[in-house]
């Protein structure tokens, strides 16, 4: 085990991650400085609930209800308000463009933007609640907890942090598009679909949940790609792929 | 594609926060492999002078005894940065370089041994003493002269920068804890006081670097700029930098009349978004952007001064010189150019040109050396591009993740996000306040703050939930 374990778990829980990173936000600055704010942000958020709820910790299994609760709530109030300051940041980034005699931000430029930011959200979320316990991984032996006897400790980890990486970063590509174009519908599916993911994750505290709770937040996964895909196709992708015309296609 | 605004915006940030997160990952890798717990017997140094901390002292023993030790090294630090003033006021350049030569042999030799030594100890590499001491002092040697003495791609003065600095940080990760981190807020204190009082140490110095045109003897790693094709950086002999001085002549005299456009063209600018104050860096030859107070910081000055017994090294801070290549040299009637803005290694190392706005700022000019006088002598201070970060502030910064990497991974990503955020702050305060600005305050405060935060709240409230398997 050990080494090779431990660089599978990396691979599984933050292989998607460095490859979006790699391949889509570290060419340009600017998204990297995205990715380090939403992580900031994002940390902020979870040091307040966690002061908060410190009291109550280590506590019974029913504490973790209102707590998920409560938290994700809390998170997607901060999303919403991340929303807010994006569009002051962007008038004087347009202001700055302006004076460098380049283009204005344009729709392609937000969706790339609130994709940094996902990452940077799904990020620090495979941090602290994936990676900080999955590096003991590469050290000897392994671990089951008593309610999930069928798969490694580390694995649905592993396998959890991917999942949630996904819907972090995806969710807040919805929730740009979401605001930019004012649909009521998508605004819904964000906050709804992470706390559906949480829940799902609930589900691990039952004997053998794990069984169940895996496979449902991979589904809300699927289901938050598939629909995020299909929001950015349809308002991008459908036009030809001539990259001027993606250029000129104003908010 | 023409390329947007999202291409160019941060890029000089980016570089300055690429190698720092760089120095941190190798001090925590070096502290998780090798002393994942902080069990390593500290070793004697003057941080440890005033009180040597023991697991079963008293809180306030600790406390008291921490601060004393701070306070010890603080006075001890100020004045060592005093004698090092003087002896840039007496011209001793010469005497600066060998002994910061020294110094930085002594770190990548002696301490880089030991750290490898330790390596080769934990996963049995089979390696000889002769290949090992070959190996150790060329490696030494080489780093010696990229930093301080010859030029050499600038990837390797860099990379033997960030491996200095992480080298020292991860000595410092030696100290107690209590120590460490007192003595860190005393440093980030410290820091403040040499660089904004008008008596303080670092701002003499950096006042007389900027009255005599001369470089800083400081160790500040220097991000330097993509030069547009047709603008390499010639090799370094005085040949080359008149020829230099030339090319430069030529643009600037293309370039003089109209700034603006330079700056608008130019795909190394960057900028903090700021609507009213544009702060763009740029590098080279083209611009012309002075901002109305030279912002010269430099390089903290913490000299590295080896102990002479068996090898106990003090802590430390280099003030290191790098060799700046001009890139301008102006006459008199020629606009010079500003250059860079030495960091104060409390300083954010950001040399930045601002984009002097019209209604708001004058230009004022810096001459740098004239060619024919100077064509073997060091450029002044005015006279590279690029952003500069003290290599103290590498330092404190990797001391504080390696420390916080001894209590758990995500204190450690909580600090570090806090000090990127930090030096973030500092870098929009320059651009607001226009002067040399110490760069480590706002960053350790952050990162102090986020470590306690993360170890006493956050820490119990994900490490419940995920053992649980329960995620948000």
């Amino acid at each position: 085990m050990g080494l090779v374990s431990g660089s599978g778990y990396f691979l599984i829980a933050l292989g998607p991650a460095v490859t979006i990173f790699a391949s889509a936000i570290a060419p340009k600055p600017f998204l990297i400085l995205a990715v380090i704010a939403s992580a900031l942000v994002w940390l902020l958020s979870l040091i307040a609930a966690s002061i908060v709820w410190r009291a109550f910790l280590p506590g019974a299994d029913w504490v973790f209800l209102p707590m998920v609760v409560t938290t994700v709530a809390l998170q997607e109030v901060v999303r919403v308000l991340f929303w807010r300051y994006y569009l002051k940041l962007e008038k004087s980034l347009n202001v700055l463009a302006t004076k460098m005699r380049k283009p204005h931000l344009n729709y392609v430029d937000r969706l790339e933007i609130a994709l940094a930011s996902g990452v940077g959200h799904g990020a620090a979320h495979a941090v602290f609640f994936g990676w900080s316990v999955l590096i003991l991984a590469s050290g000897p032996a392994t671990y089951y907890t008593d309610t999930c006897k069928q798969m490694p400790y580390f694995l649905v980890t592993a396998l959890n942090t991917l999942a949630f990486f996904l819907i972090l970063t995806f969710l807040m590509v919805i929730t740009f598009n979401a605001y930019t174009k004012d649909e009521h519908s998508q605004q819904l599916f964000v906050p709804v679909m992470h706390f559906l993911a949480a829940l799902a994750s609930l589900v691990n505290l039952l004997p053998n949940g794990c069984i169940v709770g895996v496979p449902l937040v991979f589904l809300c996964a699927a289901v938050t790609m598939g629909y995020c895909g299909k929001i950015v196709w349809d308002s991008v992708g459908s036009s030809s792929l001539d990259p001027g015309d993606l250029q000129r296609r104003q908010l | 594609m023409e390329k947007g605004i999202l291409d160019v915006v941060g890029g000089e940030i980016i570089s300055l926060v690429t190698p720092v997160s760089i120095c941190m990952f190798l001090v925590v890798s070096m502290v998780h492999i090798l002393d994942p717990h902080g069990e390593d017997k500290p070793i004697s140094s003057i941080a440890m002078m005033a009180y040597n901390e023991q697991a079963s002292d008293s809180f306030s023993e600790k406390l008291g005894g921490a601060l004393l030790n701070a306070i010890v090294f603080v006075l001890i630090v100020t004045v060592v940065t005093f004698m090092l003033v003087a002896l840039f006021y007496y011209r001793c350049t010469r005497c600066l370089k060998v002994y910061m030569g020294m110094s930085a042999f002594t770190v990548l030799a002696w301490m880089g041994g030991i750290v490898a030594v330790q390596f080769i100890r934990l996963y049995s590499i089979p390696v000889d003493v002769v290949t090992f001491l070959i190996c150790t002092i060329n490696f030494a040697s080489v780093g010696v002269a990229a930093v301080f003495f010859t030029r050499m791609p600038i990837l390797v003065t860099q990379g033997y920068l960030v491996v200095i600095g992480a080298l020292v940080a991860f000595w410092f990760t030696k100290l107690p804890e209590w120590t460490t981190w007192i003595l860190l807020l005393a440093m980030a204190g410290y820091d403040v006081v040499a660089v904004l009082t008008p008596r303080g140490p670092l701002n003499l110095l950096v006042e007389m670097a900027i009255e005599r045109d001369e470089e800083i003897p400081a160790l500040i790693y220097e991000a330097r700029p993509n030069y547009p094709s047709g603008v390499q950086m010639p090799p370094p002999s005085s040949d080359a930098q008149t020829t230099r001085v030339r090319r430069w002549r030529r643009n600037s005299q293309a370039s003089n009349a109209r700034p603006d456009t330079e700056l608008g063209e130019s795909s190394r600018s960057a900028s903090n978004a700021h609507p009213e104050t544009t702060l763009i860096s740029s590098e080279g030859d083209s611009q012309i952007l002075v901002p109305a107070v030279p912002e010269v910081g430099i390089l903290g000055s913490r000299l590295i001064s080896p102990v002479g017994e068996a090898g106990s090294l003090n802590a430390v801070s280099t003030v290191m010189h790098e060799n700046q290549v001009s890139d301008s040299h102006l006459d008199d009637d020629t606009a010079p150019l500003v250059q860079r803005h030495a960091q104060s290694s409390a300083s954010t190392g950001i040399s930045d040109r601002v984009e002097a706005e019209a209604d708001d700022r004058s230009r004022r000019l810096h001459g740098t050396s004239q060619p024919a006088e100077e064509d073997n002598e060091e450029p002044g201070i005015g006279t590279s591009g690029g952003l500069k970060l003290g290599l103290g502030d590498f330092v404190f910064y990797s001391v504080l993740v390696g420390r916080a990497a001894m209590y758990d991974l995500m204190t450690v990503y909580a600090c570090y996000l806090a000090i990127v955020a930090g030096l973030g702050a500092t870098l929009i305060l320059l651009a607001v306040w226009q002067r040399a600005l110490p760069a480590l305050p706002i960053s350790i405060s952050f990162g102090v703050l986020f470590y306690f935060l993360a170890r006493l709240f956050l820490d119990p409230f994900v490490l419940d939930m995920s053992t649980s398997l329960v995620f948000i």
